[in-house]
């Protein structure tokens, strides 16, 4: 169930990114996307307590990057 | 003026630790250095505060060199996966040197934690060409019974557009826990202050390596996407050395193991030795009115312990003004149990102590959840010392205890949390 469901989440996503031909933006368009807050992961530090506490508090790590880990968290 | 002076002399600092006598011969272009300060506290439970602070060093040669340090003080108490009933209980600490009381209809909590973890992690980034990048790492981090040491590598390629990235990371890690009392038997039943506590050995291990596969997705000028798969295997010890599973008699009541001392009767949990994690990850962010920012990701996660989860985490960075802003934070997140998750084991049906092929948790963190985290932030960037404060709230829901009869109370005690967090650019 889990793997057809994980297929099917990459099949969306691969066709997603199949279609990104019509996707993206030109040189002198990119004033926004290149402010430090439209950043993927704008907040690094607030991102890596987070992941450490929600490491430490659920059964759930990652996605983001390598998250949590590195402790023995009680 | 106070800010320019710390940086100047952490600058002082870094130049003179890499060899460097006069600035002017230096290989390091600029410097960047941010600092954040996080108090976590659970009324009654666990409380920590963490520090990391983050120097990056953009070299001559394009080069960024990085070194992270985190230092975080934990001390309280944590549910020790005996069961809430109606009678009073008593059990001996981890050490094997103590002994704690919990009162009735109260969730019994082992008080002795306290631990400081410092961790270093240095990083090299490498801009090779317009298309690809790397970035090396390693993490060395200890604290009193845990030494975790990893190295990572991340690969991305940039398309010519410039509007897609595709990353490839990879990790390794290697951890020991030597916890205080050693190394609990598997269903081991927990003994008297002074007597011989079932004990396998000082320390044990697990290795780890995860892998990650990223593309990232320019949309249209006021917006991105991230897609990321990625996998995590792990091979060793898994166990929580300090938690334990109530053995419950016929009356629905923990079995007295000694009734001179009153000892209630648990074993240690014994988890499976691997474990394969699995996620997606989806993120999406857009400008909104040239100003504020949608920040949006979902997750969804699987393993062969049995456990699937949804994150779902939303932010709106709200724009005050040219230099400050609010950002208002939701997190919903959601669990289902462990296979081998369970409240307690009725007495007669708890397997043999050292039954390694057998696994029962009680941890609650391996049970059903569904987690809720309110916050918001205030801010100041686009000035010369960014910062900003934030203050978020977390709710665990624990749900009913499965089973429940005689004097176990039949539902979970909620876990709330307080976090304030301070972020520094300085």
């Amino acid at each position: 169930m889990q793997t057809y469901l994980l297929l099917t989440l990459g099949l969306a996503a691969t066709m997603c990114c199949s279609s990104c031909s019509n996707l993206g933006a030109k040189p002198e368009e990119k004033t926004i996307l290149a402010r430090p807050d439209m950043q993927v992961d704008a907040q690094p530090l607030t991102s890596a307590l987070d992941d450490h506490i929600y490491f430490s508090k659920e059964a759930s790590s990652g996605g983001r990057g390598f998250g949590g880990g590195g402790c023995g968290c009680n | 003026m106070k800010y320019k002076n710390i940086k100047k002399a952490i600058s002082t600092a870094s130049i003179a630790a890499l060899g460097v006598t006069n600035a002017s011969d230096s290989i390091i272009d600029r410097m960047d250095f941010n600092g954040t300060l996080l108090f976590y506290s659970e009324p009654d439970r666990v409380s920590a505060v963490e520090a990391i602070f983050d120097s990056k060093y953009y070299m001559k040669n394009n080069d960024v060199l990085g070194l992270k340090i985190t230092v975080d003080v934990l001390t309280g108490a944590s549910a020790s996966g005996a069961v809430t009933t109606d009678v009073d209980q008593t059990f001996t600490t981890p050490s094997g040197n103590g002994l704690y009381t919990t009162r009735a209809n109260e969730t019994p909590l082992d008080d002795t934690f306290k631990d400081t973890r410092i961790s270093l992690s240095p990083s090299w980034t490498r801009r090779w060409n317009s298309n690809y990048k790397s970035v090396i790492g390693a993490t060395i981090s200890k604290e009193y019974d845990y030494l975790s040491l990893s190295a990572n590598t991340m690969l991305s390629y940039n398309t010519d557009d410039n509007n897609r990235i595709y990353s490839l990371g990879l990790t390794f890690a290697h951890d020991t826990i030597s916890p205080e009392g050693d190394i609990p038997i598997a269903f081991g039943v927990m003994q008297d202050v002074g007597a011989l506590q079932p004990r396998l050995g000082t320390d044990d291990t697990r290795i780890t390596a995860d892998l990650l596969l990223g593309i990232t997705q320019v949309i249209d000028s006021k917006s991105l996407f991230q897609i990321n798969y990625s996998a995590s295997a792990s091979d060793g010890y898994h166990n929580d050395p300090f938690k334990v599973l109530s053995v419950i008699g016929a009356d629905g009541r923990p079995v007295i193991e000694n009734t001179t001392t009153g000892l209630s009767s648990a074993v240690f949990e014994n988890r499976p030795d691997s474990r394969l994690k699995q996620s997606l990850y989806f993120q999406y962010k857009r400008d909104m009115f040239d100003s504020h920012v949608l920040d949006a990701s979902y997750r969804f996660m699987f393993d062969d312990w049995g456990v699937t989860s949804h994150t779902l985490d939303v932010k709106y960075k709200y724009r005050l003004n040219d230099v400050s802003y609010l950002q208002p934070h939701a997190r919903i997140y959601q669990q289902s149990e462990a296979d081998f998750y369970m409240p307690f084991i009725v007495s007669g049906k708890e397997p043999g102590a050292g039954s390694s092929s057998s696994h029962a948790s009680a941890d609650y963190r391996l049970g059903e959840m569904t987690g809720y985290t309110i916050g918001l932030e205030y801010g100041r960037d686009n000035v010369d010392r960014p910062w900003s404060i934030a203050l978020e709230y977390y709710l665990q829901d624990l749900g009913d205890i499965k089973g429940a009869f005689g004097g176990i109370n039949s539902k979970a005690e909620d876990v709330s949390a307080v976090m304030l967090r301070f972020n520094m650019d300085f």
